[in-house]
């Protein structure tokens, strides 16, 4: 099992941007709250004329969720990008400068090898993600409130549970979801970069997207396309079935703060499409594997 | 250990039949022309690459078990593999945590003699020093079988002697093989204890050292003995520095010394005239 840890080490080395990247989300954080370009709401909520410690409470702490909330989204896409080239270049990069030939000469199975690669997608990485958006919303909850005691205000309505533990329960349960939800994705990712002889960005994206073009334009229908969408975008509509429009700003204030949070998850993990999901990435990682024995054009 | 390997890429046969075995306590030079099927070989033996035929090294099938395989066998590519973004201090711990018959402290020990320091990125090392801190970290992996492809390219010649000498004097024992393909043989001949001579994927020569040194012999044939020496069915004949050598196989000694000054050919010969009498 050690020996497992220090393959997952091994990953953080060499791809800095784990945790680089989300450094850089808080240290812009950061820097705006120096600059004071930060309007603690999205909507103008923080206008002079609607100042935020005038609203009643319970508008307060629907906008601060929103604010919680989409802190932990903006952590959450940086991470999703990293997450994305970080699997395609996992099983790809070694190959191309020949360093495969070394891990190969190190006495591990490609099991091991492809599953450390896939455990930093799947878990260390949204776990960074989790930990990066928590921190951006203290940071947050601690800058606002010092703002508003500069303004005259009581600060203390940034701290109050429902908005920030409310926020911070989001992030942990986007950090869950999307970890079950998109493994399938880095697996498949992982098997492109296992398989392409060259730019396994491209023979990763190529395939599905040719595939809708053609079914669309000689078959006429969209499955294909709906699929994949569905797969990359289908997390809002699983945690929140009851809405068929998809996000946006309005519902969303509602959403957090009125879904039942317990009723929206069972239906997330009763959901077939999860767990057909997670039976794929099972396959996808298996032939990611298989792939990566077999291919023997190095050396 | 192998028989009958036979690997192709497409249509191309890259190994065509080769038999071959190798036994502990050898060192073994894997000598063809460019294309011959070396790399292949190596590939198969490593675990690398599919074949067909049968292959047993250490009493492992090298493709079906390599992560058990490799814990006594050690590799080193012609060019540098190690990754370019790892710090040597980095690469040490995780072999250590890797590779059970790893010992730092003979690691650490052949590092204090170079340059290299522990904080550095492989790809800030010269090439000398990228191959000592491989070499380094395979001494002191207690394997049976060590794999060289090409290990000295593009080092200079005081790197080269260094390295075999290394090799030589502080790893090699009766338990432990070596395979070594180079193509500066002359570099490697006083040290190998075999040869296999390998061209267009067929084992054209597998011998050992002192063997072939009985049944090769070159004369450096006087002029009026010509006619009489190439009655004698040389398998080569060369020109230099205004003499002509032949090179016999399996004739009398005492024949050949009657022709010229009889002397012990030198492995780059040998292959030319074995490679040239196989395609003939």
């Amino acid at each position: 099992m050690s020996r497992f840890i220090w393959l997952i080490r091994r990953e953080i080395w060499e791809h800095k941007a784990i945790w680089v990247a989300p450094l850089i989300v808080l240290a812009c954080l950061v820097l705006a709250f120096m600059t004071g370009s930060v309007h603690l709401g999205p909507i103008g909520a923080m206008d002079a004329s609607a100042p935020f410690g005038a609203l009643p409470q319970e508008k307060q702490t629907k906008l601060l969720l929103l604010v919680y909330g989409g802190l932990a989204l903006v952590v959450f896409m940086v991470m999703g990008i990293v997450g994305f080239f970080y699997s395609l270049d996992s099983l790809y990069a070694d190959r191309r400068d020949r360093s495969v030939l070394f891990w190969k000469s190190l006495p591990l199975s490609d099991a091991e090898t492809v599953l450390s690669k896939f455990a930093v997608a799947i878990v260390v990485i949204p776990l960074v993600a989790t930990i990066g958006a928590l921190l951006a919303q203290l940071m947050v909850a601690g800058g606002g409130a010092a703002m508003l005691e500069v303004g005259g205000a009581s600060g203390r309505i940034m701290w109050q549970p429902d908005a920030l533990i409310g926020g911070m329960a989001i992030a942990l349960l986007w950090c869950i979801t999307a970890m079950v939800w998109y493994s399938p994705v880095v697996a498949y990712l992982m098997l492109a970069s296992a398989w392409a002889p060259k730019g396994p960005f491209l023979w990763a994206v190529l395939p599905p997207v040719a595939i809708s073009v053609f079914e669309r334009v000689v078959l006429g229908s969209q499955y294909a396309g709906i699929f994949i969408a569905d797969r990359l975008f289908g997390l809002y509509r699983l945690l929140s079935p009851d809405e068929p429009t998809g996000p946006d700003m309005e519902s969303a204030t509602i959403h957090l703060s009125d879904i039942d949070l317990a009723a929206s998850l069972r239906g997330f993990y009763t959901s077939p499409d999860l767990w057909l999901g997670v039976v794929a990435a099972g396959l996808l990682l298996a032939a990611a594997v298989w792939v990566r024995r077999y291919r023997d054009d190095t050396i | 250990m192998a028989r009958g390997l036979t690997k192709n890429y497409g249509a191309t046969l890259a190994l065509n039949d080769a038999t071959f075995n190798i036994g502990a306590g050898r060192i073994v030079g894997l000598i063809g022309p460019n294309g011959a099927g070396k790399t292949t070989a190596l590939k198969a033996i490593l675990g690398l690459a599919r074949f067909q035929g049968e292959l047993s090294v250490l009493g492992l099938d090298p493709y079906r078990q390599r992560h058990k395989l490799m814990q006594d066998v050690c590799f080193i590519a012609d060019v540098a593999v190690l990754p370019r973004w790892i710090r040597v201090r980095q690469l040490i711990d995780l072999v250590a945590a890797t590779h059970p018959k790893f010992r730092r402290d003979v690691c650490d020990q052949f590092l204090a003699r170079s340059d290299i320091k522990r904080d550095s990125r492989v790809r800030e090392l010269s090439k000398g020093m990228v191959t000592q801190l491989h070499l380094a970290l395979v001494m002191a992996i207690d394997a049976k079988l060590l794999v060289l492809d090409e290990p000295t390219l593009g080092l200079d010649i005081l790197m080269r002697k260094q390295f075999y000498e290394t090799l030589l004097n502080e790893y090699f024992d009766e338990q432990r093989t070596i395979l070594v393909t180079t193509h500066q043989v002359e570099e490697i001949e006083h040290i190998l204890t075999d040869l296999l001579f390998i061209d267009r994927g067929r084992i054209v020569l597998d011998a050992a050292m002192d063997e072939v040194q009985e049944k090769y012999v070159q004369v450096a044939v006087r002029p009026e003995q010509l006619e009489s020496a190439r009655s004698q069915k040389p398998i080569a004949e060369r020109q230099g520095l205004g003499r002509t050598y032949m090179l016999f196989r399996g004739v009398d000694r005492a024949n050949l010394e009657r022709l010229g000054d009889v002397g012990v050919p030198s492995v780059a010969d040998l292959f030319v005239a074995v490679i040239e009498g196989a395609r003939a």
